[in-house]
């Protein structure tokens, strides 16, 4: 029987494929850009997908070279069909490698819509937490509390009116926002930015065209009721404003 | 941006997907999965639509799985059943509903119900139309006659190569349907505005159909998709927002571009159409039972 080397450049290919999309992940998990696809919270699914990548590139490399006995044995050659199969990788990692990182801009916030409701919270977590927030006079916002804060004060605008309060987040108006009134928003992200919903305070602010909509501002002022779309809601009645950079970690984590 | 946060979250869940189909392949025999089998056709369905409490696969990977189930002569409406109830009822979807619906607990339950019964009943509807496998003869060209030497030698490393092979092939025969339907669906998210859907929120009937078509192009994953909807809360009908956490698992865009590299065409317009059916007149009838509508 004659043996004889053969290379694959099908398995070639798979295996450039593999080891990109494992430089990518590695790539994004060395930078912390990681944290602006998905939740932290999720970060160890993506270490454990670099692992498994390892192996399958050196599984695929293996397959490169193979041993050819007889002509019996029909690997498949690389036609235009196949070609067209490798596509979509060969694309979206040529887009993964020249697209920078980027976060989700406020433009969107229209598109997926500002959110207003209770956002998910246990109800015991939630009704501690309001108790806790109505001792206050001051309440700070953190990314750490930011979904308490907004539930609480959602739920019960009126037990926190006089409340003195601090908050950062991006600015986003519309045409529904009564005049010299913007929100204040941070994207409120689950599992990946795809799933990402807007939730924000609204804020009334005397100069309010000086600040165009995704300006990233830290905003003190006094807790007041407002009214948006026939509801009765919290705002923040503006007293000072400090115009920041974007955060390091500009979504919110639950 | 969207379309790299959809690929990166879901790889671990489509890689799981090809490993578990590889492992199947190897140490499931088709004669260990005739004796497995139960007889009766409701009870084969019945303990499909709960083999995910066993196995938590999301709806990224369980296509591979239900492929490589009926190709191993599970009957195809077994296999189905699994492949919409897993997303499902599987512990990890059924917590993350009930951290997002904290405030709402019943609606746990209602996911829970409905999903369970739209699984069944499109089984057992398929069961008495179709009758054959419904896979594509092309589906199995990847053939094992180059690489049947190696299986057969049996040892632990062989074994575990052949293995990973079988994942690797797999991944790649799956991974452009994942590519192109986080593609579409990116642009899907970033175009369809939600004041165009919360405009019809609470019509009984339109809400649920305007949900599904969002959940279908959508394609978020069935362990995020509790908090979507939750964050919809009160714009929408309860039922709408049912419609969205069972059909979205079930069916949507990736998935439907997988199912149809592997199964006819007939198959798949069947399935659409008694899945559609039977969410949106279950997701109905909660609406008039427990929405107060």
């Amino acid at each position: 029987m004659l043996l004889r080397i053969r290379f694959s450049f099908d398995a070639f290919i798979k295996t450039l494929i593999l080891f990109g999309y494992l430089i990518f992940l590695t790539w994004l998990i060395g930078t912390n850009d990681i944290q602006l696809y998905i939740n932290p919270r999720y970060l160890q699914l993506t270490q454990m997908t670099v692992l498994v990548l390892c192996v399958l590139v050196i599984v695929q490399a293996l397959q490169m070279i193979y041993l050819k006995k007889d002509n019996h044995c029909h690997h498949p050659s690389l036609t235009l069909r196949s070609w067209l199969g490798y596509m979509p990788f060969l694309v979206s990692l040529f887009l993964a490698f020249y697209l920078p990182s980027s976060t989700l801009d406020a433009k969107l916030v229209g598109t997926k819509g500002l959110n207003t409701g209770v956002i998910a919270v246990s109800e015991p977590e939630l009704a501690d937490f309001a108790a806790a927030m109505q001792q206050m006079s001051m309440i700070e916002v953190t990314d750490q509390n930011y979904i308490n804060v907004i539930s609480a004060l959602r739920l019960q605008p009126e037990k926190y009116v006089g409340k003195q309060i601090t908050m950062t987040g991006f600015v986003y108006k519309d045409l529904s926002f009564p005049s010299s009134n913007l929100a204040l928003v941070r994207y409120v992200t689950f599992c990946c930015s795809a799933d990402a919903v807007p939730a924000g305070i609204l804020c009334q602010v005397d100069d309010e065209q000086k600040y165009p909509i995704g300006t990233w501002l830290i905003v003190r002022g006094t807790l007041a009721l407002g009214g948006h779309q026939q509801k009765t809601v919290p705002l923040i009645a503006v007293e000072g404003v400090t115009p920041i950079a974007e955060p390091v970690q500009p979504y919110i984590y639950p | 941006m969207i379309f790299f946060s959809v690929i990166i979250e879901a790889l671990p869940f489509i890689l799981v997907g090809v490993f578990v189909s590889s492992v199947l392949n190897l140490f499931l025999s088709e004669e260990l999965i005739q004796k497995l089998l139960p007889r009766n056709r409701v009870l084969g369905i019945i303990i499909a639509s709960l083999l995910g409490l066993l196995l938590p696969l999301c709806e990224c990977g369980i296509v591979p799985v239900t492929r490589r189930l009926v190709q191993k002569g599970v009957p195809v409406y077994v296999a189905t059943t699994f492949m919409l109830a897993t997303p499902i009822i599987n512990p990890v979807v059924l917590l993350a509903t009930s951290v997002a619906f904290g405030l709402n607990p019943k609606m746990v339950w209602i996911r829970l119900g409905v999903a369970f019964l739209v699984a069944i009943i499109t089984g057992m509807v398929l069961s008495f139309v179709l009758k054959d496998n419904q896979l594509k003869e092309s589906a199995d060209v990847h053939c094992d006659c180059c690489s049947g030497h190696t299986a057969e030698a049996g040892s632990i490393f062989s074994n575990l190569f052949y293995m990973l092979k079988g994942a690797c092939s797999e991944f790649f025969e799956m991974g452009k349907f994942l590519i192109a339907g986080a593609f579409l669906s990116a642009i899907a998210q970033t175009t369809i505005p939600y004041t165009a859907l919360s405009a019809v929120g609470q019509a009984p009937f339109l809400s649920i159909i305007v949900m599904m078509v969002f959940a279908f192009f959508v394609s978020v994953c069935s362990s995020a998709d509790a908090f979507i909807a939750a964050s919809f809360g009160s714009s929408f009908t309860l039922g709408a927002l049912i419609a969205f956490m069972v059909f979205g698992p079930m069916i949507d865009l990736k998935n439907t571009l997988m199912l149809y590299h592997s199964f006819r065409l007939r198959f798949i317009v069947t399935l659409l159409l008694v899945t559609v059916f039977l969410c949106v007149s279950l997701s109905y009838l909660s609406n008039l039972l427990v929405g107060g509508l």
